[in-house]
């Protein structure tokens, strides 16, 4: 029998094939499975993609991609500038108002003003911005560089895998923030710069349990049949072995995320996050405020509050996510 | 043992090297602004012999793999200047005194600060961990756990912020602006380390104690423990004596990999509490692209984090049997 007779034969006997449902219904199914077996995990991403729009994530990237690219004629609308013409509340992040300093909540500044009168409110939620981005971006930087570094010191063994090894042992001896003050503090400081230094800097540490993975994958029979019909290394390692590290590149970013914020968080907070009239959080608690904060303590509460939110909605996002992708893993954190 | 030991100790070499080698890219090469070119505007003309003559003092003529070779040291040998090797880190651009000297007396007390730090938090962590497993799933388990997640996912620094802006509004207090050293007044310098140690270590402390639950937990299911207890040992026997020690082996390598960037951390809180550690130098040195001090700190602070690296595989190797005699 050929195989094309297989499917009326499927048909005459009222088999039917599974229902592959669109894209859009899977992810939909998924979201709801999640919510239901982890209300908190799910609650807590809500939160994250709150930050994410309310911090204009997408708008920005979009608009940094089309500026590289030279295509910047029209430039996606924020949603921030509609906030500010729509609610009497927020205002954009650099508006002065010397004469109502250092006030506190009040229905024109709900949770008041700073040394020189910017609203506290709309200055941390452009802060979301920077902190989102920067996780985001830093993750995502990092996790290609840990995954591209440990696929192939797995795969390859030997002299590679010994190789990279000395490599990311350099990397793990590195003392975290003195190197980032070092290099943002020699090189300048900004959005990108945070998020490809921290990327760069936290990747190659980010390998070592995918090439675990990648070594305990490489046993199993599929690769062998892999390379038996022939195909190349490159493709093997995207094609078969990236697929079952996945899930752990995963778990990894999405522990790493609320590290991050922290760690922009501090770098800000010495004066090597944005430069100045930008908001991030960390910097808004940083020494120049700190003669206010004894009139205006919410100057110290606030920014710190939301930081505390944003890390503990990433971990405990990140924890539901591993116990639902790998439930071996659950609790070892 | 002798052997792993000898091992670990030459497998350091090369990352050391790398990391000087690294050093030296981001600090000679990659620099964006010419070192020699600020200085001479302080002297406020362009003089090509002035500029000759600073190039040759502050090694930064020649050729990159000779520059390399005499800033370690290595020219030394066949008559160059002093290196590291020799001791010789260089002196400030800013003060000229020797960068080592500097930081004899400064690393010491970042690194005394980043260990009462971990200190704080092991000794916090181990007991409520233990408790934490040996109540579980009951209120003071929860509780803990919860605290845990709150304490990991709150700035430590912002908790400095909190109680310094809080203490002066309530109780108007500020931290000393005199710093005691260790040598000079123990009581009070000690006094000066409690509150930073006690704030930094409150964030390593929430990732402990979750961490020594679960691995008493897991140890706790294990059959030697079962064995134990059917051989009629005491219940503190069995936690204290078989339990707890093999739950610890983790804990030390998790101690271990996160000291360096506690001790890193403290930059951040020597700022805040006016604490002379490399902080401040580290800050003033990069503001003024002070090379051969960021050099120096760098370096010698990736020397003492790999240094601290290697006790802890070492001492992971004299707890758990297994990789001793594998």
């Amino acid at each position: 029998m050929a195989v094309s007779e297989l499917g009326s034969i499927a048909e005459i006997e009222g088999w039917t094939q599974p229902v592959q449902r669109p894209l859009l219904a899977r992810m939909y199914l998924g979201l709801r499975n999640f919510a239901r077996k982890k209300p908190l995990g799910f609650v807590c991403g809500c939160v994250v993609v709150f930050f994410m729009v309310i911090g204009d994530v997408v708008p920005e990237t979009l608009n940094k991609i089309t500026r590289t690219a030279g295509l910047a004629d029209r430039p996606v609308p924020y949603l921030a500038d509609q906030l500010e013409k729509q609610v009497g509340f927020l205002y954009p992040y650099a508006k002065q108002d010397l004469r109502a300093r250092l006030q506190g909540s009040s229905s024109k500044h709900l949770l008041g003003t700073d040394a020189i009168g910017r609203d506290i409110l709309s200055r941390l939620m452009y802060g979301a911005r920077t902190a989102v981005m920067v996780s985001f971006g830093a993750v995502s930087i990092s996790m290609t560089i840990g995954a591209t570094i440990g696929i192939m010191s797995g795969y390859y063994g030997g002299w590679v895998d010994k190789g990279l090894y000395r490599l990311v042992d350099v990397f793990q001896a590195l003392p975290g923030l003195v190197v980032l003050i070092t290099i943002l503090g020699i090189f300048g400081s900004g959005l990108w710069q945070l998020v490809f230094v921290i990327g760069i800097i936290g990747g190659p540490i980010q390998s070592r349990t995918i090439r675990g993975q990648t070594i305990y994958v490489m046993a199993s029979p599929f690769i062998e049949a892999a390379r038996v019909i022939g195909a190349t290394d490159r493709r093997i390692m995207i094609r078969y072995v990236l697929p079952n590290v996945f899930a752990l590149v995963i778990l990894n970013a999405t522990i790493s995320l609320g590290f991050i914020v922290l760690l922009e968080a501090s770098l800000s907070f010495l004066g090597y996050g944005l430069p100045p009239p930008f908001p991030s959080w960390g910097q808004m608690l940083s020494l120049e405020g700190r003669q206010y904060m004894r009139t205006q303590p919410g100057l110290a509460i606030y920014p710190g509050l939301t930081i505390a939110l944003l890390v503990f909605s990433f971990n405990l996002f990140g924890d539901a996510l591993r116990d639902v992708l790998d439930p071996r893993l659950r609790g070892s954190r | 043992m002798q052997k792993y030991v000898a091992q670990r100790l030459l497998l350091t070499l090369p990352t050391i090297i790398m990391i000087t080698i690294l050093t030296f890219l981001f600090l000679r090469v990659f620099l964006p602004a010419d070192v020699i070119d600020l200085i001479i505007g302080e002297y406020g003309r362009n003089d090509p012999t002035l500029r000759a003559s600073l190039e040759k003092e502050l090694g930064l003529s020649g050729s990159l793999v000779n520059q390399y070779l005499e800033w370690v040291g290595v020219a030394w040998f066949w008559g160059g200047e002093k290196g590291i090797l020799q001791g010789d880190l260089g002196e400030s651009l800013h003060s000229g005194r020797p960068v080592l000297g500097e930081l004899k007396r400064r690393v010491p007390v970042s690194f005394e600060l980043g260990l009462w730090a971990q200190l704080t938090a092991v000794a916090t962590a181990v007991p409520l961990g233990v408790w934490a497993a040996l109540r579980q799933d009951k209120f003071a388990d929860y509780g803990l756990r919860s605290f845990a997640i709150l304490i990991n996912s709150m700035p430590s620094f912002w908790i400095a912020v909190l109680v310094i802006t809080f203490g002066s509004i309530w109780f108007n207090w500020a931290p000393p602006i005199n710093f005691k050293y260790l040598t000079e007044d123990p009581v009070g310098h000690l006094k000066i380390m409690a509150l930073p140690a006690l704030i930094i270590g409150l964030t390593p402390s929430g990732g402990l104690i979750r961490l020594v639950r679960t691995q008493m937990l897991e140890v706790l299911r294990q059959d030697y423990i079962r064995t134990a207890h059917a051989k009629g040992l005491s219940q503190n026997t069995v936690l204290y004596k078989h339990a707890l020690r093999n739950a610890l082996i983790p804990v030390v390598t998790v101690v271990g990999v996160n000291l360096p960037q506690i001790i890193a951390g403290t930059v951040i809180f020597e700022q805040i509490f006016i604490i002379p550690g490399m902080g401040r130098y580290l800050v003033d040195a990069v503001n003024n692209l002070d090379y051969p001090v960021i050099q120096g700190l760098n370096l010698v602070f990736a020397v003492l984090l790999l240094l601290a690296i290697l006790l802890v595989d070492i001492s992971y190797a004299f707890l758990d049997p297994r990789i001793r005699f594998s």
